[in-house]
């Protein structure tokens, strides 16, 4: 078989919970960022960024030491639900979570402070709750920029390797997924197959990179 | 003053600020003064969008700001109509009233954004966006919506300023219409003397955030109480030559 599926669908499911996660997780941590933190930002902001600069390696290390057996939360886990987290999907999920941050929150912030201040402002002498200004005002027209994160989440997700390969180690239906299967296809030499799914992934990261400047430049359109 | 407006607004940084003033109830006072002397920080201290160091604002029989107390925007049942207007791109002009109409049931929302719409002669245009609406009519919306919450204080920062002369003119005579029929105090922030001096029962004069004169418009137009008063409605009539329709 040219394309290992499971591969490519647990890569799927991957790709799908951490844009779920990340989604109410990055929203939170937009705002806060975008109204909220004036103290301290440039800090808060530069640990966000950190997986876009960190060697994939170091932050799998890091993040295999904090999920491992002989941490406090691999421990917990284990007891809870009786496997570890670390070589497990959802270890690969946490990790796939922290590293796509920056990909999530900096999109989500910067559609969120290109909105004009009298608008948040007129929506709380409307009588808006904080939670509703920001479901009714806020979210509908920083939109295009949350569902922009959400599509290079998505995208980076499907071809995460390195912090995927340290957390997860590479168990067929577990943790090998699409990255991992084409390393295995080009280290055996299956280039017919490794070309395939390449071909794959890179049609996914085109259209990723086509839909996600469209979509950026109606952030700034729907503001009026 | 029990159904009125009473505000005092003390400090001297970042913004100094020095005024102490009452509205009436159905009173329009018209805060004027050269650009950057402080009105529309005045303005968003009543609607509690700013807080000064010192800040004492009630209307109503009710404290919004003391020095215990700093009631949020939200709870304050302010009608505010913003420099730019601020309306919501994405809602309908019918949206945008309702936005604001929180307070009632769901069902009744829209019933009363269109009575609003139709008091401010926009009735036809409600389920248009603000982009496919002039700014004299995005200025109706705007007010329409600052009407919705019935409000204890009615608070426009110069609404008549990103609109055209022509268009002015008739929104100047649309607001005396429609401020005889309101019962709240009124407080307007402008940036064009005559429009002030028709419109308001009493003119503010301020300058570098404090207050020098408080009286009707002819007097205060008249007489000037100072030098400064004088200097300031000298800059302030020099400035309206600068920016008649400010963007």
């Amino acid at each position: 078989m040219l394309v290992d599926w499971t591969a490519f669908g647990l890569s799927l499911k991957l790709a799908a919970w951490t844009s779920a996660a990340l989604l109410p997780v990055g929203l939170l941590l937009a705002r806060l960022l975008a109204f909220d933190v004036r103290r301290g930002k440039a800090v808060f902001e530069a640990l966000i960024a950190l997986p876009l600069v960190l060697p994939p390696t170091v932050l799998g290390f890091y993040l295999l030491v904090t999920f491992g057996n002989a941490s406090v939360l691999g421990q917990a886990w284990s007891r809870l639900f009786g496997h570890p987290l670390a070589f497990s999907f959802a270890g690969i999920l946490a990790a796939s979570v922290v590293v796509n941050l920056p990909f999530a929150v900096q999109p989500m912030q910067r559609a969120l402070e290109a909105l004009p201040p009298d608008m948040r402002e007129a929506a709380w002498v409307s009588g808006l709750t904080s939670w509703g200004t920001f479901r009714r005002i806020e979210l509908p027209l920083a939109w295009p920029g949350v569902l922009s994160a959400l599509v290079l989440t998505f995208a980076h997700t499907m071809g995460e390797f390195g912090v995927v390969l340290m957390v997860g180690g590479n168990i067929p239906g577990e943790t090998r997924t699409a990255a991992l299967a084409i390393y295995d296809r080009a280290q055996a030499f299956d280039t017919a197959s490794a070309g395939a799914m390449s071909a794959l992934l890179l049609a996914i990261s085109v259209v990723a990179i086509g839909v996600v400047p469209k979509l950026m430049g109606r952030v700034g359109s729907r503001h009026g | 003053m029990a159904d009125g407006l009473s505000v005092e607004l003390r400090q001297n940084r970042p913004i100094p600020l020095d005024v102490a003033f009452t509205c009436g109830a159905g009173e329009l006072v018209a805060l004027v003064g050269p650009s950057g002397a402080g009105k529309t920080t005045i303005l968003r201290a009543i609607a509690g969008l700013y807080r000064p160091a010192m800040a004492r604002v009630a209307c109503a029989g009710v404290t919004w700001d003391d020095t215990r107390v700093h009631l949020p925007s939200r709870d304050r049942r302010i009608g505010m109509v913003f420099q730019a207007y601020a309306l919501f791109p994405h809602l309908t002009a019918a949206g945008n009233v309702a936005a604001a109409l929180t307070h009632l049931p769901v069902r009744r929302r829209i019933e009363r954004a269109l009575e609003l719409l139709g008091l401010v002669h926009l009735a036809g245009f409600e389920k248009r966006k603000p982009a496919e609406l002039s700014g004299g009519q995005q200025q109706r919306v705007a007010l329409a919506r600052a009407l919705a919450r019935d409000p204890a204080a009615l608070l426009l920062d110069e609404p008549l300023s990103a609109v055209d002369r022509r268009t002015r003119r008739a929104l100047r005579a649309e607001l005396a219409t429609l401020r005889a029929t309101l019962a709240c105090p009124i407080v307007l922030v402008t940036h064009d003397l005559d429009e002030a001096a028709a419109l308001a029962d009493r003119l503010l004069v301020i300058d570098g955030g404090t207050l020098l004169q408080d009286g009707p418009p002819a007097e205060v137009l008249a007489a000037p109480n100072s030098r400064r008063v004088r200097d300031a409605l000298d800059l302030f009539a020099a400035g309206e030559g600068v920016q008649p329709a400010q963007q």
